[in-house]
């Protein structure tokens, strides 16, 4: 009698209390990246080779041979990494010398897989591979981010030059899935 | 003994098939994060979205106006990632001019367990939800995140 008594109580405290649930859901599709930069702009580099005495070797003459490369990158999990080439679109390299280009290792306040550079490249008219594997990484904005370029001339045939030649090339970076 | 067994009979009842509160949820927040949402190549995507101000309605409709609710929310991660971060806030009372409601106007982060969001007291109709997500960056692996937010009220 007594048990019944509790079991009718604790039924009566039960069917007091109430509960009900709903539900929403937040979705978020990101998408694929692809996004490529020079900075602090693509402007024309000037590089030339001069001597200060006759004589004397020549060397290029010291000039602002720099670029910095961002980018931005986002990739599906089952994506292949990434990479950037680089190649000479338009325009021929003057005799006797080579013009090469030194990639530094990345910097500044990227975060991600932002790839592995190839320390330096004698450019053509072919595509090679300036940093490989990239994946989900972004370098950061602007001078100090991402990677440096060093554009520089070197000659490889003293006799081969001719001082009144000069070139203008196209040079064209390019951000691709491998 | 038998009026004992016949009240026995109406609690069991009651608890079986009464409703006490019940909570009516409309409004998903569906995002496509896009790569024009990047401002220049080197960025990464914003560091915050949020959603409409109304993007979530709910209206809780009690059969006794004089007890407390609690309502409570969490999530259950349909597909997710550690470093995203939903946060949820009660942007207004709702429409049908009941004051009686109390906290959850400020952001509070959804986890994967039950946490106290607001309380309030008798119907409320259309009370009005916003959402902020943080932790969306480039990093993530692209695919679509999901999760089911779910609200509970108790009284």
């Amino acid at each position: 009698m007594k048990k019944l008594i509790y079991i009718i109580c604790g039924l009566c405290a039960i069917s007091s209390f109430g509960q009900s649930q709903g539900s929403a859901n937040a979705t978020f599709n990101l998408s694929q990246v692809a996004m490529l930069d020079l900075e602090p702009d693509n402007s024309t580099l000037t590089l030339s080779l001069a001597t200060n005495e006759a004589g004397e070797k020549a060397a290029m003459v010291t000039a602002n041979n720099k670029k910095w490369l961002n980018f931005s990158s986002a990739v599906l999990s089952t994506a292949a990494a990434r990479s950037i080439s680089v190649k000479i679109d338009g325009g021929q390299v003057p005799s006797g010398i080579y013009l090469k280009m030194s990639t530094s290792n990345v910097m500044g306040i990227g975060q991600g897989l932002r790839g592995t550079p190839v320390q330096v490249l004698t450019l053509s008219s072919a595509s090679q591979t300036i940093i490989s594997n990239i994946r989900g990484a972004y370098t950061g904005d602007g001078i100090g981010n991402g990677y440096e370029l060093t554009y520089y001339l070197e000659i490889f045939d003293y006799k081969l030059l001719d001082f009144n030649q000069s070139a203008a090339l196209s040079i064209s970076l390019t951000l691709t899935d491998l | 003994m038998r009026n004992l067994i016949f009240i026995a009979f109406l609690a069991i009842s009651n608890t079986l098939f009464s409703q006490n509160i019940t909570i009516t949820v409309t409004g998903n927040w569906m995002k496509t994060i896009a790569a024009s949402d990047i401002s220049e190549a080197g960025n990464d995507y914003p560091t915050t979205y949020e959603s409409n101000a109304n993007q979530t309605l709910l209206t809780i409709n009690p059969v006794n106006n004089n007890k407390q609710i609690i309502v409570y929310v969490k999530r259950s991660d349909i597909a997710w990632h550690n470093n995203l971060n939903l946060k949820v806030k009660r942007t207004a009372n709702g429409t049908n001019g009941n004051t009686a409601i109390t906290g959850g106007l400020i952001y509070q982060t959804i986890t994967n367990l039950n946490a106290n969001f607001f309380t309030c007291v008798g119907y409320h109709t259309f009370i009005p939800l916003q959402y902020e997500i943080t932790g969306i960056s480039v990093v993530l692996p692209v695919q679509s995140y999901s999760t089911e937010i779910m609200y509970t009220v108790m009284h």
